[in-house]
């Protein structure tokens, strides 16, 4: 193994951007008193990192620091989605800043200043931008121990961002219960890791590819064992059941722009690190892996299906959709194949802006939009709000002419053609249960009479994120094509 | 080291070991405790240095010796000593307890078995020189995002510790 290369720096620049940023910001932390200058400059930082990690690319595919990370179109792609996902919630958090009303049954603030919401915006940014830092070091890995790494890092932090909402007595809460099943999945991850180095005495994905090859498929007891650990530890990351059930206390728990990160960047980088074990590390136990996948995708797609039909408070809802999407996008990883793979990626980058927008109308409607009964009466309020709401929901439920029908398309039509028909009429059929689930919000909003006063107007940056998002639902949708050129399986 | 001395500096410290952690668990008194855990975690790092596993005996030292058993110590500073003196030392469930160490004893006796499916191990694996080596050059990378790791970790420790200030 070669030792690094001063050279190999270049290729980390994005991660680099994301992480100057970050300590800047801990550095200057008591200067910074007013969210939207750390949160201009988080964008900044963002934007920087897509457009770095667009630039590496046009200098072809490359590994570096000895084969632990790889720059290609894959790796570039995820970088781009996580930097876009960190854009826009750093854009949805600055309403959340705003003090909204406290909860009158648990929270009885005496003193104004014991009820100032989320007091640190410097920290607050500095660890969404870290997170994100780790996450395009996790899709970046082609190596076991950055994997780890990476994914540790990003869960880290979401830990503490979690934990970190003032007002609400749950967060803490939730953030515990997070943290202790986190552990427990990182523990799990870590073994699946020993025991892969145990088997063939390397971290790197070729090698272990090679330690397979030179073996009949499924003779390899231990490596069997590794598998079956690292796909738990994923699946927790991108909370696929029965890893799931972290998912829907945790985004209730937390500010709701954080909620909106985890359903989204988070689940971007798990699936990416995801894939890129299944395509290229264990590519020899394609038969073993699809079934295990295929096992996760159909009971996450079940169990929050199922579980979203009684839900009446609208982030646990969301969550719950955010386990049966991580479950249709596994459904890509499933046929093993190049194919897959890109549909899967077609799958997650519109997922991304479609749960960043249905998150934003959420923040966009403060403490109102946290419960379903919220939505009552609301398109006679702010007929825009509810269009937008009503859009994503659409393409969440996956009917065309929204982005959401193409990832359906996509991810559904590779299952058919790797001949896993079970699966496909069982992601069908669980699609129409969703249409009510979502259809139950619309109704909501258009049919009921308001029970509460209209929403207060809120910031240009919220509005941004939530054009940014429904634009790219509405062109995914009527441009089906458009992503082809950058979805490229590793 | 003739493998007589090599023999009997383990039986030493195997021993010194087992009777020191049979008194941690028996003391009355929690601070006497943690010493005779002082005195184990010393001596399992001296094991540690006689399989040639330099880096494990320093952690061992610095990290369990040294950070973990002064984290005990705060613990303990927080506690009420003289009532917890004062109370049986064991719980009801000892016998349960003391059957599951004895089990997991006969566990360890048993795992002789070889894996047959594990890659061998590389030569000087674990030396301190080896270690050092590795960490500064074909694992600075991850070295480097382990340090992102901790730093992470230290302010979330200080917005969650502010955080309490603030709400009470």
């Amino acid at each position: 193994m070669n030792g690094p290369n001063v050279k190999d720096l270049a290729l980390l620049l994005p991660e680099l951007i994301l992480v100057c940023t970050a300590l800047a910001l801990i550095l200057a932390a008591r200067r910074i008193q007013k969210t939207p200058w750390a949160a201009a400059l988080t964008v900044l930082a963002a934007v920087a990192a897509a457009l770095a990690s667009a630039w590496l690319l046009s200098g072809g595919s490359k590994t570096g620091f000895g084969g632990m990370i790889t720059v290609d179109a894959y790796s570039q792609f995820f970088k781009v989605l996580i930097a876009s996902a960190l854009a826009l919630v750093t854009l949805l958090s600055v309403t959340a800043d705003r003090p909204s009303r406290p909860d009158p049954r648990t929270h009885r603030p005496k003193d104004p200043q014991t009820h100032r919401p989320k007091p640190r915006p410097a920290e607050y940014h500095a660890l969404l931008l870290l997170a994100s830092t780790g996450m395009m070091f996790a899709a970046s890995a082609v190596d076991l121990l950055i994997l780890y790494l990476g994914l540790e890092l990003a869960t880290l932090c979401s830990y503490i961002l979690v934990g970190i909402t003032v007002e609400k007595p749950t967060s803490n809460e939730a953030a515990i219960k997070y943290f202790l099943l986190g552990s427990f999945a990182s523990a799990l991850l870590l073994y699946g890791i020993a025991l892969a180095y145990g088997a063939t005495g390397a971290t790197d994905y070729a090698a272990i590819a090679s330690a397979f090859s030179s073996r009949g498929p499924g003779s390899h007891r231990i490596l069997l064992a590794a598998i079956g650990l690292l796909a738990a530890g994923l699946a927790f990351k991108i909370a696929a059941f029965p890893f799931h059930a972290w998912a829907p206390d945790a985004y209730q728990g937390a500010s709701t722009p954080v909620a909106a990160f985890l359903a989204t960047a988070s689940k971007a980088a798990g699936l990416a690190a995801l894939g890129r074990v299944c395509l290229v590390a264990f590519a020899a136990e394609a038969r073993v892996l699809s079934s295990v996948l295929a096992g996760l995708a159909g009971l996450s797609i079940i169990v929050g299906s199922i579980m979203a039909l009684s839900q009446t408070d609208m982030k646990r809802l969301l969550a719950y959709s955010s386990i049966a999407h991580a479950g249709y996008a596994l459904l890509g990883f499933v046929s093993g194949t190049p194919e897959g793979a890109e549909a899967t990626m077609t799958y997650v980058f519109l997922y991304v802006f479609m749960t960043l927008g249905a998150f934003g109308v959420v923040i966009a409607l403060g403490q109102r939009g946290e419960s379903l009964n919220g939505y009552q009466g609301l398109a006679a309020q702010r007929p825009g709000t509810a269009a937008l709401m009503l859009l994503f929901l659409l393409s969440l439920t996956g009917i065309p002419p929204t982005a959401g029908f193409t990832a359906k398309f996509v991810v559904i039509l590779s299952i058919v053609r790797a001949g896993h028909l079970a699966l496909a009429v069982l992601a069908v059929v669980c699609s129409v249960v969703w249409a009510f689930v979502y259809l139950r919000v619309a109704v909501l909003m258009y049919m009921k009479e308001p029970q509460e006063p209209a929403p207060s107007y809120f910031s240009v940056a919220v509005y941004t994120a939530l054009a940014v998002a429904a634009l790219v639902t509405i062109i995914g949708g009527i441009f089906p094509g458009s992503l082809a050129t950058w979805v490229v399986s590793p | 080291m003739s493998f007589l001395t090599a023999q009997a500096a383990f039986y030493y410290l195997a021993s010194v070991s087992v009777a020191s952690a049979l008194l941690a668990v028996t003391r009355k008194n929690p601070i006497h405790s943690m010493l005779w855990v002082l005195a184990l975690f010393l001596h399992v790092a001296g094991i540690f240095l006689l399989l040639r596993a330099e880096f494990l005996a320093a952690v061992q030292v610095i990290v369990y010796a040294g950070a973990i058993l002064v984290f005990y110590l705060f613990v303990l500073m927080l506690l009420d000593l003289p009532a917890e003196t004062a109370g049986p030392r064991f719980g009801r469930h000892w016998p349960l307890a003391a059957a599951a160490g004895l089990g997991f004893a006969a566990l360890g006796g048993l795992a002789h078995i070889e894996t047959p499916d594990a890659a061998p191990a590389p030569e000087d694996l674990g030396s301190l020189a080896d270690v050092g080596t590795k960490l500064f050059g074909p694992f600075a990378l991850p070295f480097e995002i382990a340090s992102l790791v901790l730093l992470a970790a230290i302010v979330g420790a200080v917005v969650l510790a502010k955080r309490r200030a603030v709400e009470s």
